[in-house]
């Protein structure tokens, strides 16, 4: 089993943009805002699908009352479609208030809503269901009453211990001697850049002087 | 009580805990160096959205230290230097500036981007000496001015935020002015600012040697001047007596 999380913390809303993939695991993200409102989302889904797509910030988004905004919408991997999953939605908002927000969660014939996600402070939401994962998972949120939300948040699947654990067939005789070597969980580590030299800004200080 | 994915790695902070079994510390690995390691080379985080929230602890449920913006409000980039990271490497311990002078708060890695820098100030009050180095190499030793008795230069951990260029070399505040990270213990605001700490050059090079500054730390304009050519912003500034 897998387990697979999305987080976000509400301050203003982005839309999607700039997505990259990464090899270890699946996320989406966008910049932490002041944090009205948190949205965690996870995934039980079979071990091999660490991956990460990464979503950047965008520039805060209003609309209309009623109108449907996707947040984050993204592939899902060949090998988990039409797989069973655990999903689970969480939402957590903060101190921002805003009536009739509905957070929705999309894959495959399975629709998740979680509704009035900012309709009160510090409001805790909580969504478990088993579901069958479609081609893409697609997260969308419905403004409501003031046509205002915003967000920021990352989706990222984590692996549970156990399905990485090859089953033991039952009466197979393990032999100590040819067990085979274990493989390192982590990607080898890659160096970090230098950092640059700053630039100059041009301005008038205001230190002590 | 909100469940949130952690990024704390197997202390995923979970109400639907059970559910689903503990996660697999599984495999992501952020930071490639080990940033407790006691080498000259830290590391810098540079904030790569419009603003970055810091934590008391690497949870978003957790109260908040402060909340950034990027860029800083004199067109500059956000930047923090990194003290320390959680076992899943998707949050940062940094050092902010805020008051008081030393705070540190948690951020998420992604919120940011990552370099090594090699570069470290130290400043020597008693001496009114300032060093600049790289992994352990001085490059520049100067005399500088520092605060006075009613307006100390602060002593701590600090790290360089900001790089300005006043409109003139010749203005109090020299070639260029790097701002602190830290804040005078005596003023609260000063010529408009909230008191922070800055790193500059000066009109009166005489001074250098003395006791005469508001908190600020001034060198020569010729120093600084080379300063400002190659030390990175997130730089650490260790204040000394």
């Amino acid at each position: 089993m897998t387990l697979a999380w999305l987080t976000g913390s509400f301050g203003c809303m982005f839309s999607r943009e700039n997505v990259e993939t990464h090899p270890i695991r699946r996320s989406l993200k966008f910049g932490l805002g002041v944090s009205a409102l948190l949205i965690s989302l996870s995934l039980a889904i079979p071990a091999g699908a660490d991956d990460e797509i990464s979503v950047a910030p965008d520039t805060p988004v209003f609309g209309d009352p009623g109108t449907v905004h996707t947040i984050a919408s993204q592939p899902v991997a060949a090998e988990l479609v039409g797989e069973p999953c655990d999903l689970k939605v969480t939402s957590t908002n903060g101190g921002s208030v805003h009536m009739g927000n509905v957070l929705t969660v999309r894959t495959g014939e399975h629709v998740i809503v979680v509704e009035n996600v900012e309709d009160s402070s510090d409001a805790s939401l909580h969504r478990l269901e088993r579901v069958t994962m479609g081609e893409t998972l697609t997260v969308e949120l419905t403004l409501g009453e003031d046509g205002v939300s915003s967000l920021g948040y990352n989706v990222g699947f984590e692996c549970t211990p156990e399905d990485l654990v090859p089953e033991v067939k039952p009466g197979r005789v393990e032999n100590p001697d040819t067990t085979p070597a274990t493989t390192p969980a982590t990607d080898p580590p890659s160096p970090l850049p230098v950092v640059e030299p700053a630039r100059a800004t041009p301005a008038e200080p205001t230190f002590t002087g | 009580m909100l469940a949130v994915g952690s990024a704390c790695g197997r202390a995923f902070n979970d109400p639907l805990a059970g559910w689903g079994g503990e996660p697999e510390v599984a495999s992501i690995t952020i930071l490639p160096v080990d940033i407790e390691v006691a080498s000259k080379v830290v590391v810098v985080a540079e904030a790569t959205v419009p603003a970055v929230v810091a934590y008391t602890s690497p949870d978003v449920l957790t109260a908040q230290v402060g909340h950034f913006a990027n860029p800083l409000p004199t067109g500059g980039p956000l930047v923090f230097q990194v003290v320390d990271r959680d076992q899943s490497g998707q949050w940062l311990e940094v050092l902010l500036p805020v008051r008081p002078n030393g705070t540190t708060g948690w951020i998420h890695s992604d919120a940011v981007s990552l370099a090594e820098n090699p570069y470290r100030i130290d400043v020597d009050i008693s001496d009114h000496r300032l060093t600049v180095s790289r992994q352990g190499e001085v490059l520049v030793g100067t005399d500088v001015a520092i605060g006075t008795g009613e307006t100390p230069t602060p002593i701590g951990e600090f790290y360089l935020t900001a790089l300005l260029q006043p409109s003139s070399p010749n203005g109090r505040y020299g070639a260029y002015a790097f701002g602190l990270s830290g804040f005078s213990e005596t003023l609260r605001e000063f010529n408009g600012g909230d008191g922070v700490i800055g790193i500059h050059g000066t009109n009166e090079p005489e001074s250098l040697g003395t006791d005469v500054s508001h908190g600020c730390i001034r060198l020569h304009n010729d120093v600084i001047t080379e300063l400002a050519q190659y030390l990175p912003l997130g730089t650490p500034v260790t204040i000394r007596n």
